[in-house]
C-alpha cells in the first residue's frame, strides 16, 4: 500500500466555533493506481490533499488514526523529514497555474531547485533532467523555456511546467488538486491524457481531486465521493458508475452530460446548499437536500459495504436506491 | 492551537467594546493626545508662572525630584530662569498649532493636486505625478531652513514653508484613492444625471476619500511637528522667546553635561506627542482598512 | 533591459533639470538678491554693481542657463563666505556625508531586514510585537533628541564614544545609529507586510509542496518578491537620511555637507546653499534611478514589460 489513510480529520477553529472540514475519512492509494476524490467545492477535498502534505493553513488541526506513506507513519515524522518527503516522494500539483509559479525566478531555476534540494546532483545534471521532463510533458524548445519566467508562458504551459516540476525527483505519489479546472477544455483533455501516460511511464500513484465526474470516469481506478467533510460513497470506478448507491452520488451522476442530454443548455445542479460544518454535527449531512430523507436520517450513518470494496453511507437498502436512482431525481425539482 | 483558542477567547471578551477601543495603539495614542492638547489649551490655567518671565537669580533650578528642586518650579527653570513647566505647557500650544495648520495647508494643496491627477488621468496625471516626484527630490529640511533664513523666522513663515513642502503624501494617497473610485458606479450615476465635474468631485469623490485623508493628515501633523522642532533646534524655526520644544532642546544642549534633564523633559513630550499622533494614525488605518496595514 | 535603463535615464534627466531650477530660484525667493548681497550698509550703486557682476540684470532663464551650464562643468559658483569656488569645498564635505549615509544605511538595513522578516515569519507573536514597538518608537523619535540622548548615554554617563568630529570610526557610531534608526521603521514595516503577503501566495505553497528547505522558502522564494517594493522605499529613505544629515551633523559637529548647508544658510552664503540643495536633490534622483534599475533586475515582469516573447 503506497498511501493508507485512516480516520483523517481536519478541524479549523473559527470565531463561531470549530469548523469540522474533514471528518474521519479513510482511503488508500496503491502504486500505479489512481484514486479520484470527487465532490463540490467546500466538501473538504482540497484540505484533505493539503493535510496529506502537511501544508494545511497554520490554524487548521489535523488528526488521523493512520497516515502511512510507503509504510511510514507521516504523523510521526519531524518537520525536516516531512520536508524531505515532499517533492521527493510525494509531489503536488495545484489548481491555479497562473499563480503557482514564482514570478521572479526562471522556470529552470525553480525546476532545478527541486531536484538539487533532494538529490546531490550538479546544476548541469539538474538542467538536463529539467529539459527532459519539459520535453516529456510536451513543451517544445525546452532549453529556451528554462530561461523564461512564468509570466512569459500561457496557463496551459505553466501547468505543464508544474507537472514537470512535480516529476523532477520521480515521486511515488502525485497529488493533483483540480489540476485542469482553470484551463480551457481542449488543454484540459491534453493535460489529462498527459497525466495518464506519465503515470504509466513512471508507475506513480495518483490522487486526483476534482469536482468533475467526467474527469473521474476517464482517469480513476477508484473513486471516493466526498460530501460535507465525509466520504459518502467509495469503490472501484466501474462499480460506482454502474451502481451509484448514495443519493448524492446519484445526484452528481444526474448532473453529468449523457448522449441524450448533451445538447441541453447546461447541466442540472442538485438543489439546496451544503450544511455549515461548524459545531456539533450529527445525522446524515445530505438529508437536507435528499429526496429520500426520513426521520431516521437524523441519526449518524456509518459507511456500509455493498459489494467488494464498494461502500456507501446511507440508510436506504441498495436495491431501493438503485431502482429509483436517476428517475426520481429527474422528476423531483 | 492553544494560542488560537486564547485569541478566540480574547475576541469574545472584548466584543462588547466599540471597534476602535479594541485597538490598543489607537486608544493609548488618543489618550496621550488628548492629555497634551488639554495641556496646551489650558496652559494659562495650569502654568505656575509666566513662561516668558526671566529670573536670573533662579537659573537652571532642577526639577523637584532632584536635590535643590522645589515646588515653586516643579520642573525647574531654564538658563534664563524661566519656569520650565510653564514653557513646556505653552510649547504644547506651538507644536499642536503648527502641526494642525501645516497639515491643513498642505492637505488642501495635496488633495487638490491628488484628486485632480487621479480624477482626470492622462496628461494632467503625468504632469502632477512629475510635480510630486520633483517635490520628493527636494530635501525638505534644507529648503525649509534656507527659506526661513531668507524671510526671517516667524511662526507664519514656518507654517507657510512647511505647508508648501509637505503636500507630497497627501497628493500621492489622494491620487491613488481617487483612481480607485473614479469609475465606481455611484460616480457614473452622478455623471449620467448630468452633474458637473466640480459637483462630482465635491459630492461623490471627496466624501469617499475622507477616511484616507484623515489618516494622512494625522501622519502629516506629526511630521510637521517634528520638522518645526528640528528647525527651531537649528535656530531657524519659531523665534525665541516663543516656547517651542525644539528651541528648548537647542537651548538645553549646552547644559547636556550637568543638567541633562533640560533635554530629556522637552524631548519626552515631543516624542510622546509624535508617538501619540502616529499611533492614532496607524490605528485609524487599521480600523478603517485592515488590509492595507504595513 | 537597456531600453528600460535608457527610458528611466531620460525621465531622471528631466527631473534633474526641474529640481535644479528650484534650487536656482532659491536665490530669488526673498526678493532682489543683489540688494541682499550688498547688505544693509550697501548703497543702490553697490547693488547695481553686484547685479552686473553676478549677471542678475539678465532675464532669469538666461541666468539659469548660465548657472546650470557652469554646474554641469563642475562650477557651482563662488562661495561668499569662504571666498573660493563652491566646488572646492563641496566635494570633501559631500564625501563625509555620503560615508555617513552609507554607514547609517547599513545600520538601518541590518536593523530592518531581520526584524521585518522575523516579524512576518512569526506574525502575531512577541517577536512581531517587539518589532512593531521598535518601529513605532523609531518613527516618533526626533533625530536631534535621539542624538542628544545617545550623547548623554555614551558620552556623559558611560564615556565610551566621542561626541563631535569625524576623524575616527568611533565618531560615526552614534550618528549612524541616529540616522539609521530614523530610516529603519519604514523599511522594516514594508519588509514585514511584503513578506506576509508573499508567504501567503500560491507559489510559496508550491515551493513548500516541492520540499524546498524552509530557510530557502523564506529567504529566497518569499524575500525576493517581498523586496521589490522595499527597494524603492529604501532608496527614498536613504535620500531622506542624507537630508537628515543637516540635523545630525550639526549635533555631532561632523564636517559634512549637511553641517556645511546649515552653516552656509546661517551665513547667507547663497551660492553654497544652492549648490548643496542641488547636490542633495541629485543624489536623491540618482538613488531612485538606481532603485528602479535594481527593481527591474529583481522583477522580470518589469524588465521584460516591452519584450514579451511568448
Amino acid at each position: 500500500m503506497l498511501l493508507d489513510v485512516q480516520q483523517l480529520s481536519v478541524d479549523i477553529p473559527t470565531a463561531q466555533g470549530v469548523l469540522h472540514a474533514v471528518q474521519g475519512i479513510s482511503f488508500s492509494v496503491d502504486n500505479g493506481e489512481t484514486l479520484c476524490i470527487v465532490g463540490e467545492s467546500g466538501c473538504g477535498k482540497s484540505l484533505t490533499a493539503l493535510a496529506l502534505m502537511n501544508l494545511l493553513p497554520r490554524r487548521a488541526i489535523r488528526t488521523a488514526g493512520r497516515l502511512a506513506f510507503s509504510g511510514t507513519e507521516l504523523q510521526a515524522l519531524s518537520a525536516a523529514a516531512m520536508n524531505k518527503l515532499r517533492g521527493e516522494n510525494m509531489a503536488m500539483i495545484f489548481q491555479e497555474p497562473m499563480t503557482s509559479l514564482n514570478p521572479v525566478f526562471t522556470i529552470g531555476d525553480q525546476m532545478t531547485d527541486v531536484l538539487r534540494q533532494h538529490r546531490r546532483v550538479s546544476q548541469r545534471e539538474a538542467r538536463e533532467r529539467a529539459i527532459y521532463l519539459l520535453t516529456r510533458v510536451g513543451i517544445g524548445k525546452a532549453e529556451t523555456r528554462l530561461g523564461q519566467y512564468p509570466h512569459q508562458l500561457s496557463g496551459g504551459l505553466r501547468q505543464r511546467v508544474m507537472i514537470a516540476m512535480a516529476l523532477m525527483c520521480d515521486p511515488k505519489l502525485i497529488i493533483a488538486d483540480e489540476p485542469t479546472t482553470a484551463l480551457d477544455v481542449t488543454v484540459q483533455a491534453e493535460l489529462l491524457r498527459l497525466l495518464l501516460s506519465l503515470q504509466e511511464e513512471f508507475g506513480m500513484g495518483l490522487l486526483l481531486i476534482t469536482h468533475d465526474l467526467g474527469i473521474v470516469s476517464r482517469m480513476a481506478d477508484n473513486v471516493a465521493v466526498m460530501y460535507a467533510g465525509q466520504i459518502v460513497e467509495s469503490g472501484p470506478v466501474i462499480s460506482i458508475f454502474e451502481n451509484p448507491l448514495h443519493p448524492y452520488t446519484q445526484g452528481l451522476m444526474a448532473c453529468l452530460p449523457t448522449p441524450e442530454r448533451k445538447r441541453m443548455q447546461h447541466l442540472r445542479a442538485i438543489p439546496g446548499t451544503v450544511p455549515a460544518l461548524v459545531g456539533q454535527l450529527s445525522g446524515c449531512r445530505f438529508r437536507g437536500r435528499c429526496p429520500y430523507a426520513q426521520p431516521i436520517c437524523a441519526e449518524d450513518v456509518a459507511l456500509r459495504p455493498y459489494a467488494h470494496d464498494h461502500a456507501y453511507r446511507c440508510v436506504l437498502p441498495p436495491d431501493i436506491s438503485l431502482a429509483n436512482a436517476a428517475v426520481t431525481l429527474e422528476t423531483n425539482p | 492551537m492553544r494560542a488560537q483558542t486564547e485569541t478566540i477567547a480574547g475576541e469574545r471578551q472584548t466584543r462588547h467594546l466599540p471597534r476602535w477601543m479594541r485597538h490598543t495603539g489607537l486608544t493609548a495614542g488618543a489618550v496621550i493626545l488628548v492629555i497634551i492638547v488639554l495641556m496646551g489649551v489650558f496652559a494659562p490655567l495650569l502654568a505656575p508662572q509666566d513662561p516668558y518671565e526671566q529670573n536670573l537669580l533662579a537659573r537652571i533650578v532642577p526639577p523637584v525630584w532632584y536635590e535643590g528642586g522645589s515646588w515653586e518650579h516643579p520642573l525647574g527653570t531654564d538658563h534664563l530662569g524661566r519656569d520650565y513647566l510653564a514653557r513646556l505647557l505653552y510649547g504644547a500650544r506651538v507644536s499642536v498649532f503648527i502641526g494642525v495648520t501645516v497639515a491643513f495647508v498642505s492637505g488642501i494643496i495635496g488633495t487638490v493636486l491628488g484628486v485632480t491627477a487621479g480624477y482626470f488621468g492622462g496628461k494632467t496625471d503625468v504632469v502632477i505625478s512629475f510635480l510630486i516626484t520633483a517635490r520628493l527630490a527636494l530635501p525638505v529640511i534644507l529648503v525649509a531652513l534656507a527659506i526661513v533664513a531668507l524671510f526671517g523666522s516667524s511662526l507664519t513663515v514656518v507654517v507657510s514653508v512647511l505647508g508648501l513642502l509637505l503636500w507630497d503624501r497627501f497628493a500621492l494617497v489622494m491620487r491613488a484613492t481617487t483612481q480607485q473610485i473614479r469609475d465606481a458606479d455611484f460616480v457614473m450615476a452622478a455623471k449620467v444625471q448630468g452633474a458637473s465635474t466640480l459637483q462630482i468631485i465635491v459630492q461623490e469623490i471627496l466624501p469617499n476619500v475622507a477616511t484616507n485623508l484623515t489618516v494622512v493628515a494625522t501622519l502629516e501633523i506629526a511630521q510637521a511637528i517634528v520638522l518645526e522642532a528640528a528647525l527651531s533646534f537649528l535656530g531657524l524655526g519659531v523665534p525665541p522667546p516663543l516656547p517651542s520644544w525644539g528651541l528648548m532642546l537647542a537651548e538645553g544642549k549646552s547644559f547636556i553635561l550637568f543638567d541633562p534633564w533640560l533635554i530629556t523633559i522637552p524631548g519626552v513630550l515631543l516624542f510622546g506627542l509624535v508617538l501619540a499622533i502616529n499611533l492614532v494614525g496607524d490605528g485609524l488605518r487599521d480600523v478603517t482598512a485592515p488590509d492595507s496595514r504595513n | 533591459m537597456l531600453r528600460f535603463i535608457l527610458r528611466r535615464s531620460g525621465s531622471a534627466l528631466i527631473l534633474m533639470v526641474v529640481v535644479s531650477f528650484v534650487a536656482f530660484m532659491l536665490i530669488f525667493a526673498a526678493g532682489d538678491p543683489a540688494v541682499k548681497l550688498a547688505g544693509e550698509a550697501g548703497s543702490s550703486a553697490d547693488a547695481a554693481r553686484i547685479r552686473a557682476l553676478y549677471g542678475f540684470d539678465k532675464p532669469i532663464p538666461v541666468q539659469f542657463f548660465h548657472w546650470i551650464a557652469a554646474a554641469v562643468r563642475g562650477n557651482f559658483g563662488h562661495s561668499l563666505y569662504f571666498d573660493q569656488p563652491v566646488a572646492s569645498i563641496l566635494f570633501d564635505r559631500l564625501g563625509v556625508t555620503l560615508l555617513l549615509g552609507l554607514t547609517s544605511f547599513i545600520f538601518a538595513l541590518v536593523l530592518a531586514f531581520p526584524l521585518g522578516i522575523a516579524a512576518a515569519r512569526w506574525q502575531n507573536t512577541w517577536i512581531d510585537r517587539t518589532a512593531l514597538v521598535i518601529a513605532v518608537v523609531g518613527q516618533a523619535m526626533p533625530t536631534f533628541w535621539f542624538a542628544l540622548l545617545l550623547v548623554i548615554l555614551f558620552s556623559v554617563t558611560f564615556p565610551i564614544l566621542p561626541t563631535s568630529g569625524s576623524e575616527t570610526w568611533q565618531h560615526f557610531v552614534m550618528p549612524s545609529i541616529v540616522l539609521g534608526y530614523f530610516a529603519a521603521p519604514a523599511i522594516m514595516r514594508l519588509t514585514r507586510s511584503g513578506m506576509i503577503t508573499a508567504l501567503e501566495t500560491d507559489y510559496i505553497r508550491t515551493a513548500r509542496a516541492m520540499g524546498i528547505a524552509p530557510r530557502n522558502v523564506l529567504l529566497k522564494y518569499a524575500l525576493r518578491n517581498a523586496l521589490i517594493p522595499v527597494v524603492s522605499v529604501s532608496a527614498a529613505q536613504l535620500g531622506y537620511m542624507l537630508a537628515g544629515s543637516v540635523v545630525v551633523e550639526s549635533v555631532f559637529a561632523i564636517n559634512g555637507a549637511g553641517r556645511l548647508a546649515w552653516e552656509s544658510i546661517l551665513r547667507s552664503d547663497l551660492p553654497t546653499v544652492q549648490a548643496l540643495v542641488l547636490c542633495f536633490s541629485l543624489v536623491y534622483v540618482i538613488l531612485t534611478f538606481l532603485a528602479d534599475i535594481l527593481n527591474a533586475w529583481l522583477d522580470p515582469r518589469m524588465r521584460l514589460a516591452d519584450a514579451r516573447t511568448d
